[in-house]
């Protein structure tokens, strides 16, 4: 059995690479070993480094978020907390009330 | 994070300008003279001061601060040209004694206008750079010190307070003469100072490392930037154009009293934040200051023209900024 | 005079002594580096590797002991003078202007002048010198806060080799890079080896370490323990040394006894999605319940919904038989349920604070006496958080960041403790410490279990929740795919639930 396909890696500290349901099916497949060529074994492979890559990159993204997060706060803004959501509705009340002074004015002359 | 941008937070990002944009046009549309060369001259003569004075506090706003003292700091710079320039056969002169009829004496009171703010400009930057006061805390009370000083000085006329008017015809000429006629002598100070500015900004070692300080002080310091040295350095060129502004605003509104230079610091951070200078610090352009210092002038003028209640003008223009400042926070927190 | 030989080492640092208050970060610690090599630093976290380079640096000035760089007994006067004299360091958090360019950003303090004006055009050719030298494929006038943190951490080492550097100091360069910009990264230091550049690598990935460096180091409680061939090592002789444990004991011997049902959580489901899906489970007293699941699998989720802090759309919660509803983390804390966060330098800190005020902060109602607090009651309990969970620190008034992570990590805990709750949330209470402390608090945590307590844990790491846990609980999306005998299953078993719903 030269062409041992790729189990899941988990790397430092935790898990790199998924099996998903193709995966799961791939290890099942393994073990009745008659029913799967050279080739599909190797283009198998192929699609589990490749998930291993996505997922990877998954979990780096995690990393910068946290540590946008957990960085100091270095200056004003950093200090503020809301979230992008209520922002957003802050900027659309503004934007309301700012129509609504002006229309006022012009209406009560 | 790579976003496309959806339609509504275009709409969000641009809300301000979309509002106002609707605005002039409903004011153009009700009067097309609104739109005329002569009008716009107008208006950016009205800017230009304010402009200048921008031109200043912008640099400081970049430094992730504020400057609360701007107006009453122009309004001592404006009280001392103004009292050195009047008219030599006016009554009530300041100093009746000073003989100003030397021509090149009109750049005297320009350069007494330039150290007395600069004079304040440095008791912030001192504060800031060297006693770590959040900008904030020293102008307001570099505010107060100056609004004193500047009814001290108004009080000390021999007659009592009264304005400081009836200025010195060569000085009115300087201030609002207009080259050929048309173009306004204080326009090209706006653009002079403004291409100066520019330069500073964008090709001196000083320019990048106010941006670096306020972007991020402390790489600024690890990369033996003399944190200190700069910001003091940025508080003594806003001196230097608020004590020019001053001197042109004096000439321009042609009697200066111990209200002068009122909220003329609003006008002036509202300036910069509708142009693009954000208060998270290390952000800002020359271009982008001026426009916005249009912008409000304009916003100024319709508002008046539209017949707006005066109160319901500063309820107007309190939204604005704070619409502007709601942005701007917005589109920091969108790209974290 | 050039000496006859080849100097043997490019920087060594001997003997060095730096005394705290209260602690000794620095006892007789030695590092000999030699040119054009790369040598590993490791240690626990409070092993002294920090301390040792802010000597180097020049941040602190040690007690006792010399620094020799070439040869000549040096010692800098800060950060910037030992750039000048071509001891750069990149550090771990990178600080940069993030709204200004890339070359900006490498030659701030020193731009290229033309006639007294900044020159952008010496600036960019400079700069895209040394990105070709180093075959990095970043444009000098891209925003650097516009990169990815591998390519600004690139930017960092082409700055620290624009000042000539002869040693450069990496401070856990990897810690955020894929793979892939891994082996970039690993590219540019063989580069760097080959111009005879000595680099010293601070890191706890001990793979990359086996991988990059040539000689390392390792540092305990301060002192050196030892310095020994990459090509000598291996990842358990590094854990033993590091640990001075015996690798075999990476975990406590497991002393709880699971007893009658103390939780039962029966269809949870959060209100706001993405978040756990009707989720069934109970814990038992005396009870270890791991969480297992990708990265997305909404296991904070779950804690957040149960403690309270996230709201529950459908579902019900009962403890001890009765039903208790956590609107809010007062609710929770009331109800005898404590939560610690995944991210305690943002959540679960008051990073300016003293060790008391984050010790007492959950507890403070306890400590009113009549209109006040009563201070000695809040010091006796902080020594009890000190004490017991053993943190190392040399008063109660020192500010907690300047503790190290798993110290951080044992005063939260011990803050929750002083509530007296019986069930604890812990979510990736190890993330980011050391291997030693990663022991105590796993004793900590079989400690509380004897007690009765339920501790539910979630975990990245499957040797950990394989290690300490009674049963697991297997989440995919969401949604809760399995509960595994921590002793009967495997990590397989639990990677195909855990990708069920993927």
């Amino acid at each position: 059995m030269d062409n041992v396909p790729r189990m899941p890696i988990f790397g430092d500290g935790g898990i790199v690479a998924i099996s998903n349901k193709d995966g799961r099916k791939f290890v099942e497949e393994y073990k009745n070993q008659e029913n799967l060529t050279v080739e599909e074994l190797e283009e198998k492979q192929r699609q589990l480094e490749e998930r291993e890559r996505e997922l990877d990159e998954k979990a780096s993204k995690l990393h910068k978020a946290e540590d946008a997060i957990a960085k100091a706060k270095y200056n004003l803004y950093d200090r503020i907390d809301v979230s992008l959501g209520t922002m957003n509705k802050v900027v659309a009340v503004l934007a309301v009330a700012l129509v609504i002074a002006l229309v006022v004015g012009i209406v009560y002359r | 994070m790579d976003k496309t941008k959806t339609w509504q937070e275009f709409l969000l990002d641009y809300a301000l300008y979309i509002i106002l944009g609707i605005m002039i046009i409903g004011v153009v549309i009700a009067d097309k003279s609104f739109l005329s060369m002569n009008n716009f001259l107008k208006i950016l003569t009205q800017a230009s001061t304010r402009g200048i004075l921008a031109l200043g506090v912008a640099g400081l706003i970049v430094l992730a601060g504020t400057d609360l003292s701007a107006g009453r700091v122009l309004g001592c710079g404006a009280a001392v040209s103004a009292s050195l320039l009047q008219s030599m056969d006016y009554a009530s002169r300041m100093y009746p004694n000073l003989d100003t009829s030397h021509p090149l004496f009109l750049l005297v009171p320009l350069f007494l206008s330039i150290i007395v703010c600069v004079a304040f400009s440095l008791l912030n930057g001192f504060g800031v750079a060297k006693l770590h006061m959040h900008a904030f805390i020293i102008t307001l009370g570099t505010q107060l010190i100056a609004y004193g000083a500047l009814c001290l000085y108004i009080d000390s006329q021999k007659g009592g307070a009264q304005p400081i008017a009836s200025l010195d015809k060569r000085y009115l000429e300087l201030v609002n003469g207009k080259f050929f006629g048309v173009f306004p002598h204080l326009i090209l100070f706006l653009i002079i100072c403004a291409v100066v500015m520019w330069f500073i900004w964008n090709k001196t070692t000083l320019g990048k490392n106010m941006f670096a300080i306020g972007g991020n002080p402390e790489a600024a310091a690890v990369s033996g930037v003399n944190v200190a040295k700069n910001i003091m350095l940025i508080y003594l060129v806003a001196g230097i154009l608020y004590g020019i502004a001053a001197f042109l605003e004096a000439g321009r509104i042609q009697s200066v009293t111990t209200a002068t230079g009122t909220n003329y610091d609003l006008d002036a951070i509202s300036g910069c934040v509708i142009g693009g200078v954000s208060f998270s610090g290390g952000v800002g352009t020359i271009p982008g200051i001026l426009i916005g210092v249009v912008i409000l002038q304009v916003i100024n003028y319709s508002l008046y023209y539209l017949g707006i209640n005066a109160y319901l003008q500063y309820i107007i223009k309190g939204l604005i900024i704070i619409l502007a400042v709601a942005i701007d926070v917005r589109k920091y927190i969108a790209k974290k | 005079m050039k000496a006859m030989n080849d100097r043997q080492y490019i920087l060594e640092m001997t003997d060095i002594e730096k005394q705290f208050p209260g602690v000794k970060a620095l006892d007789h610690a030695m590092l000999k580096l030699r040119p054009g090599t790369v040598h590993a630093l490791m240690g626990e976290n409070g092993a002294g590797k920090s301390t040792l380079m802010k000597c180097l640096f020049g941040i602190y000035k040690q007690d006792s002991g010399s620094i020799f760089i070439d040869g000549m007994e040096t010692a800098f006067s800060g950060p910037k003078n030992a750039l000048d004299n071509g001891v750069a360091m990149v550090h771990q958090e990178l600080n940069q202007v993030l709204k200004r360019s890339v070359m900006e950003n490498i030659w701030l303090g020193r731009f290229p002048k033309e006639m007294g004006l900044v020159s952008h055009k010496k600036m960019y050719e400079e700069t895209q010198k040394v990105f070709d030298e180093l075959d990095i494929p970043v444009n000098p006038k891209t925003i650097i806060g516009k990169l990815s943190v591998s390519q600004r951490q690139m930017v960092e080492i082409a700055k620290a080799v624009s000042y000539n550097a002869k040693i450069l100091v990496l401070d856990e360069p990897t810690s955020s890079l894929t793979h892939e910009e891994v082996e970039h990264l690993f590219r540019i230091i063989n580069k760097l080896r080959d111009r005879g550049v000595a680099m010293v690598y601070i890191s706890h990935k001990m793979e990359e370490i086996l991988q990059i460096s040539d000689d390392v180091t390792i540092m305990r409680d301060g002192k050196w323990i030892a310095t020994e061939s990459a090509k000598a090592l291996t990842t358990d002789k590094i854990i033993q040394l590091m640990v001075g444990r015996d690798l075999t004991e990476r975990f406590p011997p497991k002393t709880n006894k699971p007893g009658e049902i103390l939780l039962d959580v029966k269809n949870l489901t959060g209100k706001y999605m993405p978040s756990c899906i009707d989720v069934n489970f109970q814990l038992r007293k005396g009870e270890i319940l791991g969480v297992a699941g990708l990265v997305g699998s909404r296991r904070t989720e779950l804690l957040e919904t149960i403690f309270g802090i996230a709201h529950h759309e459908s579902g019900e919660i009962l403890k001890d038989g009765k039903r208790v509803v956590n609107k809010n983390a007062k609710d929770a804390i009331k109800n005898g349920f404590a939560m610690l966060t995944e991210e305690r330098r943002a959540t679960g800190i008051f990073g300016g604070m003293s060790i008391q005020f984050n010790s007492v902060i959950a507890n403070i109602k306890n400590y009113r006496r009549g209109l006040f607090l009563s201070s000695s009651k809040m010091r006796e309990d902080t020594a009890w958080v000190i004490d017991s969970m053993h943190v190392k620190t040399p008063s109660q008034k020192t500010h907690i960041k300047t503790l190290s992570g798993g110290n951080q990590q044992k005063v939260i805990i011990g803050k929750w403790l002083l509530t007296k709750p019986d069930i604890l949330l812990l979510d990736e209470p190890t993330r980011g410490i050391d291997v030693g402390a990663k022991y105590e608090i796993y004793q900590l945590i079989i400690d509380l279990a004897q007690e009765d307590k339920g501790v539910i844990v979630v975990s990245s790491e499957m040797p950990e929740l394989l290690g300490i846990c009674d049963r697991i609980l297997v989440m995919s999306n969401g949604h809760l795919t399995g509960i595994v005998d921590a002793k009967n299953t495997s990590q397989e078993e639990i990677m195909t639930l855990a990708a069920k719903y993927v």
